[in-house]
């Protein structure tokens, strides 16, 4: 009897929590679709009177996109590791980690309507973001190949962008590790520049859609709206500092200034001061960037001279441009590889402009580690070292 | 007439005619701030000043150099070493007698 009214009572209270279970379950689920129906903008999607969608033929975009750049069938695929390095900016192996790491995520993941019919596949927006990314494609450019709507290829950037920035920007946009720092110094103690760690210089991205509340702010010494750039590499033109989103009308000084970069300067935390190196027979701890002359001039800096009157200033000056022109050979190489900061940049916000600029970096950095062994100035060094 | 004017001083001036009124006004009490008109070490990993030395206070140590990461000092001294522009100037000039010496080699890449 004591034993049922326990089993009674047990019975009871697992009834009242799947009460209060189902009934907050229902209270979840009624909230959703009320936000939904208020708040949130309907984009596309089957619902009652409504156009009905077009039927793309996904299917036939996916199976495009792998016969030519994977190969189906056992087939080999139509495009070389070249013509797939021109088509998407990267090589074959640096897109398969692209695929890889979004493939599963919610948005990219392939699903299927409500209706039973498969949806698009990832690598079909992966595709068309990389062609908008590479080659500032207008967004229903690729709709004949990707057979995407608009709509979608105007999402898959902005998803492409945030997942490279949340995954890989402590990755690929960090401080160089002492060894690589030690083996940076050692590539330009060999161009004529022992202790320098790389040069840094800024560039202006420009901003057509610029806000007019902001365009006062955003608007540069050349009359354009833009954002600017700053960013530090090595003789690859790997990049090891990237700072962007600071305004226009601000120049090298004043960024610097708000740069990171600097306060950690400040700070003391870098460059380190364990490295030392020997210069002219003196012991020097502190390392420094090669620069323009837009920088302040602070130990941190190597800048030319201002007005080279002898041969040995003149020779300083010619080798110094040689080590400080690495940023301005990035600021050539990463916007005609991503044609998207090489145009003026059509976003609405700052923040899109930032997560774009970062990717586009993190891109770079992912094609140089690919492809570094072959520069010659790699060749050069281990040529030297076979040498020796 | 022109002594009832209030006569015009520099903000440096004025801020050590602050800090050392105190000290003329009641010499027990002590002064609302000090000037810091110490000389400044080269940086955190430099060498004492000479006026330390003299005073015994430092032996190739300066009081930044014990300061722990992120302390006031250290980074003060981090910023004077960063900041310093003679140091500047003796790296340009170290480094135009570095090139100068092997320009041969190192020219040969740009010829």
């Amino acid at each position: 009897m004591e034993h049922n009214l326990l089993h009674d009572v047990q019975f009871d209270a697992d009834i009242d929590l799947a009460v209060a279970l189902g009934a907050r379950a229902t209270l979840t689920v009624r909230r959703v679709l009320q936000h939904g129906r208020v708040s949130k903008r309907p984009v596309g999607g089957s619902r009652p009177c409504r156009r009905p969608n077009r039927n793309r033929d996904f299917d036939l975009g996916a199976h495009s996109s792998m016969r030519d750049n994977f190969g189906v069938g056992g087939e080999p695929p139509v495009y070389s590791e070249q013509d797939f390095e021109k088509r998407y900016r990267m090589p074959r192996a640096v897109f398969m980690r692209l695929y890889a790491a979004g493939h599963d995520k919610p948005w990219w993941r392939r699903s299927v309507s409500a209706t039973g019919r498969l949806q698009s596949h990832p690598i079909q927006k992966l595709v068309a973001a990389l062609h908008v990314l590479g080659f500032e494609e207008s967004y229903d450019r690729a709709d004949e190949y990707c057979r995407l709507s608009r709509s979608t290829i105007a999402k898959a950037p902005r998803r492409l962008t945030r997942l490279v920035v949340d995954k890989w920007k402590q990755t690929y946009l960090r401080r160089p590790t002492e060894k690589e720092l030690k083996h940076i110094l050692s590539r330009n103690a060999a161009r004529g520049m022992p202790g320098c760690i790389g040069s840094i210089d800024c560039t202006h991205w420009q901003w057509l859609t610029c806000l007019k509340a902001l365009s006062r702010l955003y608007h540069d010494s050349k009359g354009n709206d833009s954002v600017v750039s700053e960013s530090v590499c090595d003789e690859d033109t790997y990049i090891w500092h990237f700072l962007i989103g600071a305004p226009g009308s601000y120049n090298d000084k004043i960024v610097l200034a708000s740069s990171p970069l600097l306060l950690d300067v400040k700070a003391g935390l870098w460059p380190p001061r364990n490295i030392k190196y020997t210069l002219n027979g003196r012991t020097r701890p502190f390392l420094f960037y090669a620069a323009d002359q837009g920088y302040p001039r602070y130990a941190l800096y190597a800048m030319p001279h201002l007005k080279p009157d002898t041969p040995k200033l003149l020779v300083y000056n010619r080798l110094q441009e040689a080590v400080r022109k690495d940023a301005k050979r990035l600021y050539a190489v990463m916007p005609s590889r991503f044609n998207i900061v090489l145009r003026p940049a059509r976003f609405t916000t700052v923040s899109r402009m930032i997560d774009t600029g970062k990717s586009v970096a993190v891109f770079h950095n992912m094609n140089i580690e690919r492809t570094r062994g072959g520069f010659l100035a790699q060749r050069r060094m281990q040529d030297d070292a076979d040498l020796q | 007439m022109d002594e009832d004017k209030p006569r015009r001083v520099a903000s440096g001036e004025r801020a050590r005619n602050e800090a050392t009124r105190g000290q003329r006004a009641s010499p027990n009490r002590e002064a609302a701030f000090y000037l810091d008109d110490e000389p400044r070490g080269p940086g955190v990993w430099g060498p004492a000043v000479a006026e330390d030395a003299d005073l015994g206070r430092g032996s190739g140590a300066s009081t930044e150099q014990d300061a722990p990461v992120g302390a006031l000092g250290y980074t003060d001294g981090a910023e004077c070493e960063a900041k310093d522009t003679s140091a500047h100037w003796a790296l340009l000039q170290d480094l135009s007698e570095h090139i100068f010496a092997d320009r041969g080699r190192l020219l040969l890449p740009y010829v």
